[in-house]
């Protein structure tokens, strides 16, 4: 990963056609602005994390797994004493 | 009465009234706007999300408090609005207001909640959302079985 440091109001470019500037800095926030082709997707890595859970869960779970998942949480917990 | 065929359940009847409406969807499932909660005795204390639209799709769920008890709501100004939630201030999880947690159960590996992104429910208006909490303090990948390591991974 290459780490650069801007301060508000510059800017960094990306290949040929992708530009990302800092507008506003605050103590725990940073406002981004990204100047890019309609083609390519921008999203907050969260929600990109999130998509790729949901698909991992959304795998048909056979039976077996999900009765062993049950018993195991079902399970009084034993390091809670 | 509509139904739907699943391969989990079967055949299910529904009132219209069961569906709950997820108004973007999910992440990754942007067409799935219905889904039916459905819990069975021999399977509690799983909620299960059902989708109407496709009837293959299933998630598994727990309520949020079930594997974190001190769970607390984040949500942005979006998706207050979206549940129809004044703004200005985070909803208690309860009454009305119902948070789950979409679980992966691989075959390799620990059984994981997506603590990051609970699934928040109006049982009064049959809305819901998926929501990014704002402040980052639940992992998309909470171990659910083992307790040390759910301690020591908030």
């Amino acid at each position: 990963m290459l780490v650069i440091t801007r301060r508000a109001g510059e800017a960094v470019l990306i290949g040929d056609n992708i530009e990302l500037q800092v507008i506003e800095l605050s103590a725990s926030r940073v406002k981004l602005g990204i100047a890019a082709p309609r083609s390519l997707t921008i999203l907050r890595k969260e929600i990109q994390l999130a998509a790729e859970e949901n698909v991992a869960a959304s795998q048909a779970l056979p039976l077996d797994r999900l009765q062993g998942f049950l018993e195991r949480l079902r399970a009084p917990d034993p390091s809670a004493r | 009465m509509p139904s739907i065929d699943t391969p989990r359940f079967g055949r299910i009847d529904y009132p219209d009234d069961a569906v709950i409406h997820f108004p973007t969807g999910l992440p990754a499932f942007e067409a799935d706007t219905q889904f039916l909660a459905i819990e069975r005795p021999d399977a509690a204390p799983l909620i299960f999300l059902q989708s109407v639209i496709h009837p293959g799709l299933c998630f598994l769920t727990l309520p949020a408090l079930t594997i974190h008890p001190g769970y607390r709501l984040a949500l942005c100004a979006e998706d207050l609005l979206l549940l129809g939630l004044p703004g200005g201030q985070q909803p208690e999880i309860g009454g009305d207001l119902v948070c789950l947690s979409i679980l992966t159960i691989p075959e390799d590996g620990p059984a994981t909640a997506n603590l990051m992104a609970p699934v928040v429910i109006r049982r009064d208006t049959r809305c819901g959302i998926q929501a990014i909490q704002i402040d980052g303090a639940y992992s998309h990948r909470y171990p659910v079985l083992d307790r040390a390591e759910a301690r020591s991974c908030s």
